[in-house]
């Protein structure tokens, strides 16, 4: 049974070869084996295909073909959303200039509310114009912090303005989190760049 | 169907009887060879052998993928094939020779094809007496399921010699860049067969599974304000009604299935809120003027971990599921946050600045113990667990653009799984597909 001799080896290898040919071609064999699932055809639906689900028995057949959901196959294409509707490009209104911020930080330095009271200031005499402004991050720290911190960012500066007598309602925010830099360098200069509230006008 | 079974039978028998190990194709199961956690089991994969109708390309493939699997476990020491240069050709495919150059087991494999089935026969075989600890006969589409044929031999043959759960028919979700948006896509564990879910044309961040696998949350700038949306698997995105708010962000699964945790501002600043999918009802948790955000449940559903900088700087909190019992989870290093919690419950990996780079760590909430995962050069982050808790996936920019990796909770076995494209916020699907 074991004999480790290479000739019966290669005697049981070329069994091999005539073995598979023999039976594929007869299906004679009538072994017990347990029952599984036939391969679901139903285009787009097939969630009952018999795959990995559950516990594997260590022995028998099993048809392995993927359920056929976008999950599990090619690229798929549309959505039911504008993909028109995304947030504002412009570019930021003259008039109103950007601000900066320390590391993990949405306070205001001195230079900022300067910068905030001149901007306040054109707002009150804008009244027609309404802003909206942009919380944006240096890309150290996780994406999702840094959505949470823009959005402190934007929100400190409308607050801002606000006690300074500039209307809510012509104020609206957005964070922009870590996702749209002006400078991609990774400098300590680039991050204080991006580290910003920047003034759009409301879009359409 | 009768057909598939008689061939399935035929193939099983002829494998029995041309490696001359087994009587009949019955189960025939010993125990398990076991192995404590700090030694690997010596198992050998030779050549799968080349049946009828299948191709070479095929069944090297389907070794070559077999072979990646079980190293990337980190279970096995893996023999070389061609059996260490002591084995004769024709005797790669006996237990005992394997067993007198080392192994403990040894996997024989053999792929056929018919009717654009492919057929692939496993045969796992302990090598002091050759006893089957496995026996199984694998089918997929020729073309399409050549991969998952080998992961799915791979879950059996892991799970048969270690009892684990094999993670090789898991896949990740992430965000990739494309022209100026981000948009989400999806890949096999091993980084193979990536493929785009949203055409948005903007961007969108942090992608999160359900635990059914069967649909995805993600935040979207495709209505203006960052926000949650649902992605399900036949590819649709649906939106979410909200209260309000410019910020509905970092949505995270209940296990359960019927809830999401998730950020927003609506109330002044950002706070952790529980959005309920049956009732469209909002549970609003926390009430802190710090940015609080990150929600993660735990996996009894009974808690949430999250960041919130209240002290001053960011650091890992956990809270009862309604926001009471809150605790500071972490005391050392000024920037701690992404709580991500381990599927057996026990621990919680997080990323934290050290000396000025983000790195992964790994809590251990019965010891308070904290271990450092990741060390060197590039900012780890968004770690999130594969479902046997002992796998890693994040995202860094150690070789330049930022990329997704794994690595196991050990700090070994890192593999980077994209190129090509600028990949974040990885997360890895539940164990179901």
């Amino acid at each position: 049974m074991n004999d480790p001799s290479s000739s019966t080896s290669r005697r049981r290898t070329t069994l091999v070869v005539i073995g598979v040919l023999t039976l594929l071609v007869s299906g004679c064999a009538s072994t017990k084996k347990k029952e599984f699932s036939p391969p679901d055809t139903t285009a787009g639906s097939g969630h009952n295909s018999a795959d990995d689900r559950g516990t594997p028995a260590p022995s028998g057949a099993q048809d392995v073909a993927a359920s056929g959901n976008a999950f599990e196959e090619a690229t798929i294409g549309s959505n039911d959303l504008d993909p028109n509707a995304t947030a504002s490009d412009a570019s930021a209104l003259a008039g109103l200039q950007t601000v900066y911020f320390d590391y993990d930080s949405s306070e205001l330095s001195a230079t900022t509310t300067a910068t905030l009271d001149a901007n306040a200031a054109w707002l009150k005499t804008h009244g027609g114009t309404r802003v909206l402004v942009e919380g944006h991050c240096d890309e150290r720290g996780s994406i999702e912090y840094n959505l949470a911190l823009g959005a402190r960012r934007a929100s400190t500066v409308r607050d801002y303005l606000a006690r300074l007598g500039v209307p809510l309602n012509q104020v609206e925010i957005v964070s922009k989190g870590e996702e749209e830099p002006v400078d991609r360098s990774g400098t300590d200069e680039a991050w204080a760049k991006n580290r910003r509230a920047e003034f759009k006008p409301v879009g359409r | 169907m009768i057909a598939y079974r008689l061939l399935l039978g035929s193939i099983s028998l002829l494998l029995s009887a041309a490696w001359g190990l087994a009587q009949t194709t019955s189960t025939d199961i010993g125990g398990k060879i076991t192995a404590d956690a700090s030694s690997s089991i010596a198992l050998a994969v030779p050549p799968v052998l080349v049946g009828p109708g299948a191709s070479a390309t095929a069944a090297a493939e389907i070794a070559a993928v077999l072979r990646d699997d079980l190293d990337f476990s980190g279970a096995f020491t893996l023999l070389d094939p061609q059996g260490e240069g002591r084995i004769a050709a024709a005797q790669l495919n006996e237990p005992k020779a394997w067993g007198a150059v080392g192994a403990r087991a040894v996997a024989l494999l053999g792929l056929s094809l018919k009717n654009d089935r492919a057929i692939l026969a496993v045969k796992l075989h302990e090598t002091k007496g050759g006893e089957i600890l496995l026996d199984r006969q694998l089918f997929g589409r020729a073309a399409e399921d050549i991969r998952r044929l080998a992961h799915v031999a791979a879950n059996a043959i892991l799970e048969q010699l270690t009892g684990q759960s094999g993670v090789f028919l898991t896949r990740i979700a992430f965000v990739g860049e494309v022209g100026k948006g981000k948009e989400v896509f999806l890949m096999d564990y091993d980084g193979a067969r990536v493929r785009r879910l949203t055409t948005t044309g903007t961007i969108n961040l942090v992608p999160a599974w359900a635990r059914d696998g069967r649909r995805i949350a993600f935040v979207s700038f495709v209505s203006k304000r960052p926000t949650f949306h649902l992605l399900d698997e036949n590819g649709k995105i649906q939106s979410v009604k909200l209260a309000g708010g410019d910020l509905n962000v970092s949505p995270d699964f209940s296990p359960d299935g019927t809830k999401l945790a998730f950020t927003s501002d609506r109330d002044g600043n950002s706070e952790i809120y529980v959005y309920d999918l049956t009732s469209g009802s909002e549970t609003r948790l926390t009430r802190e003027g710090g940015i609080d955000t990150s929600p993660c449940w735990s996996p009894s559903g009974e808690e949430i971990a999250f960041t919130s900088d209240r002290s001053g700087s960011p650091q890992i909190y956990i809270m009862r599921a309604d926001g009471s019992n809150l605790r500071r989870l972490t005391f050392q290093g000024n920037y701690n946050e992404s709580a991500a919690w381990s599927p057996d419950g026990g621990r919680i990996a997080f990323m934290s600045r050290i000396d000025g780079i983000f790195q992964l760590l790994v809590y251990d909430l019965a010891t308070g113990q904290i271990r450092q995962v990741t060390s060197g050069r590039g900012h780890k982050e968004n770690p999130r667990w594969a479902s046997n808790s002992r796998h890693l996936v994040f995202s860094s920019n150690m070789e330049g653009a930022y990329s997704i990796y794994t690595i196991r909770d050990d700090g070994k076995g890192l593999r980077r799984l994209t190129k090509g494209m600028a990949a974040y916020t990885p997360d890895w699907s539940p164990i179901q597909p």
